[in-house]
């Protein structure tokens, strides 16, 4: 690559990248700084590739500025694990690190994978550490890199679950930075003889545009929301084996408020290939990306936007060349559902699964709900896996009988026994937003739960409470909680305000469409009412509460992300 | 398109989007001096001399230096008001006019009177609130503390989004609070919903027209509706002091240690407009306060003296009531109050305790008048005992404020003390009637105490600024001294307290400070963030080399704090880096430090 480049033009954060070497910039001098609970403003962008996010606690933001004291800064840690499949010692190591380092919660994320919040800059680097004498680490959790590699998540739903969890694995070791700055800034380790030249092949010095998300599902299975990821794989099952996986692109959810030019979009189709080739073609899309995509306005960087501007056939056609043969014409496949099947399944292993539901995805102690030491005691006794979904939940994966009926005493005992949820709280997610996400305009994971009560309400006043329905909320238009693919979506634009969005598929191929913008709880719930009505008594059989709005016209159908409005 | 804010009808407003769609820069910067000199042509406004008459000099080479200042000021969250700032910055400097752009977080607010003219660029956040570096700014000017702005031009361009409810609020709001405090709106503020550049445009346009020179200030159009009563001719000619203190009316009280801390200090600022006080960093404030009501009620039950009895204090007759409760000391022993007591009581366990120096000491340290009487009971009657006991006396904070940088206010940072002892809490006289008691507006008595000894050097010497706790105070009041005066020279504080999170002292501002290299250096030391206790002393030694150095090269160096503990290791270690640093022994050492003293290099002021 040449480096006459012309910094005037590009996005402020390409020049930190490519000042940064290889992803150091200034951290060990931020990390030293006494003066400040926080890092400089450079190597907060930084440390997103090391998997930690400087945020800090809003609630107190104005009493903390009348009182002459900086924000309460902390670090959010995210934790990269392909696939989301923890041992039981790996979550009795994060269960200790967040009582000892953290807020005492877990969050499971979107991305099917452990955040810790509130970890002050002091406790960074111990943090980290433990994780690794855990076999756990964070690089790449964030950052203008592949992410966290999503896959199905549940052994007793698929017999394919290890080898795609495998592939998960592959892509993502395949794709991670080779820098070794993680291990020299956190870990302490030495730089060995350093060469310089190619210590990233694949990424280059200024890695890629903006982040890059990869997903693998498992027809009919949508768990993972294939079209919400840059790069999705959707397994071909042939015969009883995996044959190959549909590739679809240029999925991506991020927008943002008074930028018409930016809008969700679901991802394209555009080929089959082997098992042998999808890291191959994992590589070449990523390759293409790093060097076509914006990278002079973030807000256009993303593949999406990349494929949009090329146009799918030229996309396609660049592809090719980087690969050197050809794509396989899709296959045909069904996606049923994008959310979870809660509770104990047998699988073809004869081991039992508990998929089980975690609100907001939060796990702690309440009063008497007692989640976190609930799943601590099983994580002590179970013969198994805990794996989380991505959809916030979990999966007490691959126990035998007598242990299942230990775990199922152990949640009673604690309070947590799986509950007789409605449908529509099953289907609900939440992102973190208020008080640490800066991004967040309005409350998300802190109010959803009493939203969904009161909708629940309506909802059984026309025996609809069984009814599935995917419901989720971000509290900014960002999108980590793909609310741009619900059948009830409600983005935040200030405190109290949502925009509320209808017409998201329940299978999760469909972007929903603005329906109402900028109204508080009392008017969501006024909105609702007279469509869950309708929705009571004319809706056709079996059909979904997100085809039914575009069926009676309440919104039209978006086809395009392009024609996405907010 | 929201350009409904101007006056132009929708023919005109559907032509002008006509004409404007699609310009290049270069026909924009034409049609832009083309619309600069009509509007001269048409004499609407006052045109400065300086501005081209015809379209060709308007839109080319900039015209001479003009005398005309312009401060830029912006607040925003997204950059977007910072970039149109600059933006005016450079439109300003291109018509000669000496512009500079400011953040409202940068910006000295206290000093917008001395403004010839004001151009705020300011954006509204979710429900109507300012960017956060906008709040101290926006409360400034739409609060009680409003400063009187005549003579100042101004105007607002308010950037927001209309789909929110309280669209551009936040400039609607200063601009309105400006024209009440006296300020000369130049042109009508301009609210800009998402898609700004056109409007904004305008409005700079319009505002750098009409920018006239300071020599020739518009009349002002409007009257201060809201002028405090509080005028200062009420204190004309009397002079204020220990004994006729002033009754200081107080502007902002704030707890500034945070949730999580287990100390309670307090920042007060005061108000002394028209008093004619006057003080130097390193002064003191002088407070009277009242005692505790649940102790005199404790003392009152106990002795079993009716409340309403009337006994003499000095010349003057009232109620034991009044007297302990506003008068004498009670929550305060001294060595002087035990004497008396013991010669009126005679109590032979009193007598014992006087003459052991350790234990006497023990005693006089947290223990109260209440104390006194249960552990050496007597048959007082309510005269005897007024007699024995001594007039409160003010309490005394060192001053956190100058008047370079504050102007008529003073500010203290009280620590509030508060302890449980016997079963029973107890509470500083003055600390907790100050945090418990005295609200924002209320008025409380006070004087200056002067402190020629903890003083700044003259000139720009370095100085080394030890503190713990509120400590710190003086030292902020140093900082800002030489902030608003210009001096350079360099600076280093070492500060300590218990937990970074929460008893970070002026956190923020001494960040500025170093930011702004007023402050040079800073070492912290938190003793309860780690395992083992780490303090300011250790910090010094930590830094030995370098604070020998400045110690050879000048350095003045200052502590204040806590006298029991604090002073008496800073001293220790103070001597032990001269010793190992300079190569000498102990005496030469406690020689050395002597000889600062005696120079005026070394001064201190404990509690």
């Amino acid at each position: 690559m040449s480096e006459s480049i012309n910094w005037l033009e590009l996005s402020e954060v390409e020049k930190l990248k490519y000042d940064s070497n290889y992803l150091r910039g200034t951290l060990p001098e931020s990390l030293a700084d006494p003066i400040t609970g926080a890092i400089s403003d450079g190597d907060t962008q930084i440390s997103k590739f090391h998997g930690i996010y400087q945020q800090w606690n809003r609630d107190v933001d104005k009493e903390r500025k009348r009182q002459k004291l900086e924000p309460a800064f902390s670090f959010l840690i995210r934790l990269r694990m392909p696939g989301g499949k923890f041992t039981p010692k790996q979550w009795l190591a994060m269960d200790e690190l967040s009582d000892k380092y953290a807020n005492g919660t877990l969050k499971l994320t979107t991305r099917q994978t452990f955040q810790l919040h509130g970890v002050l800059k002091r406790n960074l680097k111990a943090t980290i550490k433990e994780m690794n004498d855990q076999l756990m680490d964070t690089i790449a959790a964030c950052g203008d890199v592949n992410r966290n590699v999503m896959s199905h998540a549940n052994p007793a739903q698929s017999p394919f679950h290890a080898e795609v969890i495998e592939t998960a694995k592959k892509i993502s070791a395949h794709l991670l930075p080779k820098t070794s700055a993680y291990h020299e800034i956190w870990l302490e380790k030495k730089l060995v003889a350093d060469s310089k030249e190619e210590v990233e092949p694949l990424y280059g010095n200024r890695y890629l545009p903006r982040k890059f998300k990869i997903g693998i599902v498992i027809p009919p299975h949508n768990d993972c929301d294939v079209f919400s990821q840059d790069l999705g794989f959707i397994a071909i099952i042939e015969n009883e084996k995996i044959v190959g996986y549909n590739v679809a692109v240029g999925g991506g959810l991020g927008t943002t408020f008074g930028k018409p030019e930016t809008y969700p979009r679901t991802g394209t189709v555009i080929g089959f290939c082997t098992p042998d080739q999808i890291v191959d073609v994992a590589e070449k899309v990523v390759a293409v990306q790093r060097d076509n995509g914006n990278r002079k306005d973030r807000k256009q960087a993303r593949l999406k936007y990349t494929i949009d501007r090329m146009g799918v056939e030229e996309f396609v056609a660049e592809l090719t060349k980087y690969l050197g043969y050809e794509l396989e014409p899709e296959r045909a496949y069904t996606l049923e559902r994008n959310g979870d099947d809660f509770g104990w399944i047998k699988g073809s292993d004869k081991k039992w699964h508990l998929t089980y539901f975690v609100e907001g995805g939060r796990v702690l102690d309440r009063g008497e709900f007692k989640l976190k030491t609930a799943l601590r005691e099983i994580a002590k006794v179970i013969d198994g896996d805990i794996i989380l979904t991505g959809n916030q939940n979990l999966i007490i994966s691959g126990v035998s009988t007598k242990v299942k009926t230990q775990v199922d005493a152990l949640l009673k005992t604690y309070g947590v026994s799986p509950e007789d949820i409605s449908g529509l709280r099953k289907n609900s997610i939440a992102c973190v937003a208020l008080p640490t996400c800066p991004l967040a305009f309005a409350e998300a994971e802190r109010y959803l739960p009493d939203l969904v009560s009161k909708i629940e309400t309506i909802l059984n006043e026309y025996q609809l409470g069984k009814e599935e329905i995917v419901i989720r909320m971000t509290g900014c238009p960002n999108g980590c909680g793909r609310p741009y693919l619900a059948e009830i979506g409600l983005i935040g634009k200030s405190p109290g305000y949502y925009n509320l969005y209808l017409g998201g598929s329940f299978n999760g191929s469909r972007l929903n469409t603005l329906y109402k913008q900028t109204i508080n709880e009392e008017e969501i719930l006024n909105e609702l009412c007279p469509i869950i009505a309708d929705f009571a008594a004319n809706r056709k059989d079996g059909e979904r509460f997100g085809d039914f709005v575009i069926r009676k016209n309440y919104v039209e159908e978006i086809k395009e992300g392009k024609n996405f409005k907010h | 398109m929201s350009l409904k804010t101007n006056p132009l009808n929708d023919a005109q407003l559907s032509a002008l989007s006509q004409l404007v769609e699609g310009l290049n820069k270069e026909q924009t910067v034409w049609l832009n001096g083309y619309f600069e000199g009509r509007l001269a042509a048409l004499g609407g406004v006052d045109v400065p001399a300086v501005t081209g008459t015809t379209v060709s000099t308007a839109a080319a080479a900039p015209p001479p230096q003009s005398s005309i200042k312009l401060t830029i000021l912006y607040g925003t969250e997204t950059g977007h008001s910072q970039g149109l700032a600059e933006k005016l910055g450079e439109k300003a400097s291109f018509k000669g006019i000496d512009a500079r752009v400011l953040s409202l977080y940068d910006y000295n607010y206290k000093k917008l009177n001395e403004e010839d003219n004001v151009a705020i660029i300011v954006s509204t956040h979710g429900e109507g609130d300012p960017p956060d570096m906008a709040e101290d700014f926006y409360k400034y000017v739409t609060g009680p503390r409003a400063p009187q702005l005549n003579g100042v031009n101004y105007s607002v361009l308010a950037l927001g989004d209309k789909t929110y409810k309280h669209f551009c609020k936040t400039g609607e709001e200063i601009d309105v609070a400006l024209k009440s405090c006296g300020a000369y709106r130049v042109t009508p503020a301009v609210k800009c919903d998402v898609d700004y550049e056109q409007p904004s445009e305008t409005w700079m346009n319009l505002f750098l027209l009409n920018l006239s020179p300071a020599e020739t200030p518009e009349p002002v159009v409007t009257s201060a509706p809201t002028a405090p009563a509080s005028s200062s001719a009420g204190g004309f000619g009397e002079e204020f002091s220990k004994s006729n203190p002033y009754m200081a009316t107080v502007l902002e009280k704030v707890r500034i240690t945070g949730d999580d801390s287990d100390k309670e200090v307090y920042h007060v600022e005061l108000s002394l407009e028209g008093s004619g006080l006057e003080y130097e960093p390193g002064d003191s404030l002088g407070i009277f306060t009242k005692n505790p009501e649940a102790l005199v009620g404790d003392i009152l039950a106990f002795t079993g003296f009716d409340a309403e009895q009337k006994v003499d204090v000095g010349e003057e007759e009232m109620s034991i009531k009044e007297a302990l409760s506003h008068h004498l000391e009670i929550t305060m022993l001294t060595f002087d109050l035990l004497k008396k007591y013991q010669e009126k009581t005679k109590n032979a366990e009193l007598a014992k305790l006087l003459v052991d120096d350790e234990a006497l000491d023990e005693y006089l340290y947290g223990h109260d008048v209440l104390d006194l009487l249960e552990d050496f009971p007597y048959d007082w009657n309510a005269h005897k005992l007024v007699e024995v006991l001594r007039p409160i006396p003010p309490r005394l904070y060192s001053i956190s404020s100058s008047m370079e940088s504050v102007g008529e206010e003073v500010h203290v940072t009280v620590s509030v003390v508060r302890y449980e002892r016997k079963n029973r809490k107890r509470n500083g006289a003055c600390s907790s009637h100050l945090a418990d008691s005295i609200e924002i507006d209320e008025q409380i008595p006070v004087y200056i105490d002067k402190n020629p000894s903890f003083k700044l050097p003259a000139n720009g010497s370095k100085i080394i600024m030890v503190g713990a706790g509120t400590g710190v105070a003086p030292y902020r009041a140093f900082m800002q001294h030489r902030e608003s005066l210009g001096i350079k020279g360099e600076s280093w504080l070492f500060f300590g307290d218990r937990r970074f999170n929460s008893d970070f002292l002026y956190q923020t501002e001494w960040q500025k400070l170093l930011k702004n290299e007023i402050l040079t250096k800073i070492d912290v030391a938190f003793s309860r963030d780690q395992e083992e206790k780490v303090y300011v002393q250790h910090k010094l030694k930590e830094q030995q080399k370098e604070v020998f150095d400045w110690l050879e090269n000048g350095a003045h160096f200052y502590l204040c704090g806590d006298m029991k503990y604090m002073a008496k290791d800073v001293n220790k270690a103070l001597l032990d880096i001269i010793q190992t640093q300079g190569g000498v022994r102990e005496e030469q050492a406690e020689k050395y430090v002597k000889n600062l003293k005696r120079e005026k290099r070394f001064q201190i002021d404990v509690y």
